[in-house]
């Protein structure tokens, strides 16, 4: 309890929460938020500077740009969540397998981690996205094939300790089935690290689709993702600065965010830090 | 009083003599100096492959222009001139016999003979060589050396574009079959430049060829820089880090002509967009729809938007610069109104119409797709884009699957180059790259005689009735033609705008104001 | 040592292979044909069947994989199918620049994220703690291209300073060492300070203090060699990064390195060559992932090679 309260006091943390509160908010309300129609054109408008009318300037086609960027938290977030998704599914079930059998499954598991841990995650994500055409679900794929590794090792180093405490070797003296252990007792004593983990690379992926939409394989330009709206405004970064450094920057609150938050949580949850 | 005025004459006469040959013998000698200098020049990527017959990227073009000479290249008004072959002669239709320059050289000093000729040719049509252009060729039955000078092409039957294929670079057979020798990555030609250093990723090194039949280019060297950032390219222009610079964004064409440094060439033959229909797929199997369709879209205005009114709009495949330009095409106005009349006609209620335009991940495609949704959407349309990767997106269009495409297309010469294989009704994918899936009985028959006929107005007119068809028809309209732009330092003087070829007349002749 | 190296060579073998067959796998989600798509789309269905037959994707796929660990084996890694050259000796000639800009970017970010890390550790909840710790963040949030583009603008247009892209003398890599190794700066000023941090409330520490050593020397000498542990393991792992990042960045900047020739090679469909790089950025991994596991026994003695 001391801890949620040193939690609340430091403002780090506050600031992290409420970006990520306020990320989440947004996503869900965008469509009443956004000023203008995201999607309207008024090709006589384009370029325009922030003004009053237009906080963050209009882009190429002269739609409003902070509509756009209100309407893209979605995809954000999407991207975001989803490839964390995919990887802690991946991650977390080999982890858990490979620190509770050890042994044989053990090797198999760690070394299958090796292999994907080798590859750089932008060039394997390129080369699927080339090779597979692009796609909302093939972003995915390419962001979460080498990143679950991070899962697996995490909870495998955890499993390991856990399993040296007195109590899960004795319910496996009990004879207790091993799902049951893995579910019931060694699980949610990992469940703290994943979330402190989770939090610090939930941000990864939307890095990661900028990088990919600026070699032209990320998310397609009218989704008005983050990374694909910086991507394709950086042709004008000299006439028009605000059609790359506000998506741009939306891409930077949040990375702060998740880590801020990430970084307050570990303090509170994991003991160790 | 009549005497004086002769005397005047005369001495004026004498004066004005003397003043040309002494600008001749100027220019002489201007011509006669020895190359000086250095021309470096940012360009988008990197060259994939020198070797003329494969390399089929504009980066390794660029390369291959300035160090291969062809037996004839196309000119600035899209027609074949002489190159390697100082004459021709075409004694029967299916014949043409080329005249080669006699004491022509290749980099390496071996002169180029009729059997480098036939090589070249007989690689180029060899499907197990694997090159892109092998198709060009298909009309050659066989290749004759008739002496060192004078190499022979028999035809299977008279094909009229003919001479427009005789512009691939010659290669030099003794290095070509040389396995020690990969021409791929180290070309030797005989154009004005020689390649002497290819730092992979970072620069390709051409030296003047002081014995280039046409005399030795003004520089005496080209350096050229990949630079793939269009932001960064321009910046190298502007510090001075580079002299020119290919690909310039159509946006800052306006404030380069503005900075008294900096200089604008425009040129080359035009390329062209389109907006093609699948003219089997219902609605779009009416031309009432693919009319009404093309009044709802707002040529002009997306040319304005997406190319800063740089271009004129376009409104028939064949290019103004080439001889078989029909100018006198139906012509479909900017009008929602008229739209909807004829989507009424055809029975089709726009609400409920739901289109997906369909193209791939350039800035320029990807651009006018987006405005062209909107205005389809203003007429009640369901409209949507999808944009892929371009090898997934030609897959989805060859096999048909889709609504509207938008697409460009490159540098075309022969009318029959890009007629032939995108309307005629045999050239349906996979056979050839008719995507719209037209098909009109008099097209087929006006293309097949184009092809075989020789004489130019004959075909003009059969080209001008295909033209008027495809206008009134709309399988596809062209939304404009766009030329290249040369981005370069004010200082260098006699810049010739490009033509066909991009960089070659200007690498030959520019050079550095003193 | 020695045969614990040797155990780790020969568990990188098995690694390596799985490495080969991902990588294949991958090749085999194309959507239509690599013939096609070198050829352009005018070539004749005979063309393409000859172009297929000396790429050998005419072969049984298990055939094809086979004939590609040859090619590494033999040490060429096969031929590339846009110029005919052995894949290899081409990735080598472009791999010093990536190498030289890796080093930099490393220098750049152990340089600045560790002084930085401990003094932030020092003066916990500090300004200059809080600063550091807003640049570090900032460091790693903002997408890598924005980065090295406003470098560009700020530094080689508005203030020339440094040469704007190039790989030219010194000068030329300041800048995009600067965006490619400010993420992974942050990555190691965060660890560092936290790590210093837990090893200053560790017992020894307490002890040394209490034995009356100067606060300088209990920082420097007993805990910043405890705590760069934790620092040389996640090097290992940063080198994958700096190897992503530098497509982008070897991008923006022109710079002639592997990263950009694979990236090339990939949107050109060179298959060989994609294979090829991805296989050796594999393998370099690993190599500097044993360096730094090798390194762990200089910075922590404890550290026995069993």
């Amino acid at each position: 309890m001391a801890r949620w309260k040193r939690f609340i006091r430091n403002p780090a943390a506050v600031a992290g929460t409420l970006i990520c509160l306020g990320l989440i908010v947004v996503a869900i309300f965008a469509p009443a938020i956004a000023p203008y129609p995201p999607d309207q054109m008024l090709l006589g408008n384009r370029h325009l500077p922030p003004s009053p009318g237009h906080w963050m300037g209009t882009d190429f086609f002269g739609r409003d740009i902070l509509s756009r960027i209100i309407i893209g938290s979605r995809i954000t977030v999407a991207v975001g969540l989803i490839a964390l998704l995919a990887q802690a599914a991946i991650g977390i079930p080999l982890g858990l397998a490979a620190g509770y059998f050890k042994g044989r499954i053990d090797m198999v598991i760690m070394r299958l981690t090796d292999i994907f841990m080798s590859f750089p995650t932008i060039l394997l994500a390129l080369a699927i996205m080339a090779v597979s055409g692009g796609g909302f679900w093939n972003l995915i794929l390419a962001l979460s094939i080498t990143s679950w590794t991070s899962f697996s090792r995490l909870v495998r180093s955890q499993v390991l300790t856990l399993t040296e405490r007195d109590f899960v070797q004795s319910s496996h003296a009990l004879g207790a089935r091993d799902l049951r252990t893995i579910f019931r007792q060694i699980l949610p004593n990992c469940i703290p690290i994943i979330i402190v983990h989770a939090t610090l690379v939930v941000a990864v992926p939307i890095l990661a689709e900028s990088s990919l939409s600026f070699l032209g394989l990320g998310l397609p330009p009218e989704t008005s993702s983050w990374g694909a709206m910086a991507a394709t405004g950086r042709a004008y970064i000299r006439e028009a600065w605000w059609s790359v450094t506000f998506p741009g920057l939306a891409i930077a609150v949040v990375v702060l965010g998740t880590n801020l938050l990430g970084d307050a949580l570990r303090d509170v949850l994991d003991p160790k830090m | 009083m009549h005497t004086r005025q002769h005397l005047a004459r005369l001495v004026i006469g004498i004066w004005s003599i003397a003043l040309v040959m002494l600008s001749v013998a100027t220019a002489q000698e201007g011509a006669n100096a020895q190359p000086s200098g250095e021309i470096r020049i940012a360009i988008p990527t990197e060259p994939v492959n020198l070797d003329p017959r494969l390399g089929t990227d504009s980066n390794s073009q660029y390369v291959q222009e300035l160090v291969y000479s062809s037996l004839l290249r196309i000119g600035g008004n899209l027609e074949p001139v002489p190159d390697l072959a100082e004459s021709w002669e075409n004694p029967a239709p299916e014949r043409y016999i080329f005249h080669l320059r006699e004491g022509v050289e290749f980099h390496d000093g071996v002169e180029v003979t009729a059997e480098d000729v036939k090589y070249t040719f007989d690689t180029l049509r060899d499907p197990e060589f694997g090159s892109s252009f092998a198709a060009n060729y298909n009309a050659v039955q066989e290749i004759n050396v008739i002496d060192d000078y004078t190499v022979e092409f028999v035809l299977d039957s008279p094909f009229a574009p003919f001479l427009y294929y005789m512009n691939p670079g010659i290669v030099p057979r003794h290095l070509a079959e040389d396995e020690g020798h990969n021409l791929q990555s180290e070309p030797v030609g005989s154009g004005p430049f020689e390649m002497t250093e290819w730092r992979r990723g970072e620069s390709v090194t051409l030296e003047a060829n002081v014995d280039y039949f046409e005399g030795a280019p003004r520089v005496e060297r080209i350096v050229l820089v990949p630079i793939p950032e269009t932001t960064v390219r321009l910046l190298e222009l502007e510090t001075g880090n580079v002299d020119m610079a290919i690909g310039i964004p159509n946006e800052n064409i306006q404030a380069i002509r503005e900075n008294p440094e900096l200089a604008i060439a425009e040129g080359g033959a035009a390329a062209f967009h389109v907006m093609a229909f699948q003219n089997e797929r219902a609605p779009f199997d009416d031309p009432l729809v693919r009319r009404a369709l093309v009044h709802a879209i707002d040529k002009e205005g997306i040319v304005e938007h997406v190319y800063y009114g740089l271009f004129p709009p376009a409104h028939t495949p064949i290019v103004p610069t080439s001889w078989a330009h029909d100018s006198t095409v139906s012509q479909y106005d900017y009008d929602p109104e008229r739209a909807r009349e004829l989507l009424e006609e055809a029975g089709v209620d726009p609400e409920e119409l739901s289109i997906t335009l369909h193209t791939w991940n350039r800035d320029a495609e990807v651009q006018i797709a987006t405005i062209m949704q909107n205005q389809l959407e203003q007429i009640g349309i369901d409209a949507s884009v999808s944009v892929k990767e371009f090898a997934a997106f030609r897959d989805d269009i060859n096999s048909g699957n889709y609504d509207i495409l938008i697409m460009g297309f490159g540098r075309q010469t022969d009318p029959d180059s890009h007629l032939y294989t995108h309307f005629h009704s045999n050239q349906v994918p996979p056979a050839g790259v008719n995507r719209w899936r037209f098909s009109n009985e008099r097209v087929d028959e006006l293309l097949e005689q184009a092809r075989v006929e020789v004489d130019q107005e004959v075909r003009k007119e059969m080209y001008q009735e295909i033209q008027q068809i495809i206008a009134s028809d709309v399988p596809y309209t062209p939304l404009q033609y766009t030329t290249i732009f040369l981005a370069y330092n004010a200082d260098l003087q006699n810049v010739t705008y490009p033509t066909y070829l991009r960089l070659f007349d200007l690498a030959k002749n520019a050079y550095w104001a003193e | 040592m020695l045969t614990y190296i040797g155990r780790r060579i020969a568990l990188m073998i098995p690694s390596l292979f799985g490495v080969t067959v991902v990588v294949f796998g991958i090749m085999q989600m194309i959507p239509g044909d690599p013939a096609v798509y070198i050829l352009g789309d005018q070539a004749s269905e005979e063309a393409v069947q000859a172009l297929r037959r000396r790429m050998g994707l005419d072969r049984p796929l298990l055939e094809q994989y086979v004939a590609w660990v040859i090619g590494i084996l033999r040490g060429d890694f096969g031929v590339s199918y846009r110029d005919a050259s052995p894949v290899l000796p081409v990735l080598l000639g472009r791999f010093p620049a990536t190498l030289e800009l890796m080093l930099a970017s490393m220098v750049l970010a152990l340089g600045l994220g560790i002084p930085v890390g401990v003094l932030s550790a020092v003066h916990r909840n500090s300004v200059i703690d809080t600063v550091s710790r807003v640049f570090a963040l900032a460091g790693h949030a903002t997408p890598t291209f924005w980065r090295a583009l406003m470098l560009i603008l700020l530094f080689a247009f508005y203030v020339p300073i440094f040469p704007p892209s190039g790989r030219n003398g010194l000068a030329s890599i300041v800048l995009p060492a600067i965006a490619l190794g400010s993420s992974m700066a942050g990555v190691i000023m965060r660890l560092t300070r936290s790590s210093v941090l837990e090893v200053l409330s560790d017992d020894y520490v307490r002890t040394a203090r209490a034995k009356g050593l100067r606060e300088r020397v209990v920082v420097y000498r007993h805990a910043l060699r405890n705590a760069l542990l934790p620092v040389a393991t996640i090097i290992g792992i940063q080198v994958g990064n700096l190897l992503g990042g530098s497509v982008v960045t070897e991008t923006v900047f022109a710079w002639p390195g592997i990263g950009r020739y694979a990236y090339l090679a990939m949107m050109q469909r060179d298959y060989t060559t994609v294979m090829g790089s991805l296989f050796l950025f594999s393998l370099i991994y690993m190599v500097i992932n044993l360096l730094t596991d090798l390194s762990y026994g200089w910075l922590d003695p404890r550290v026995r090679y069993g």
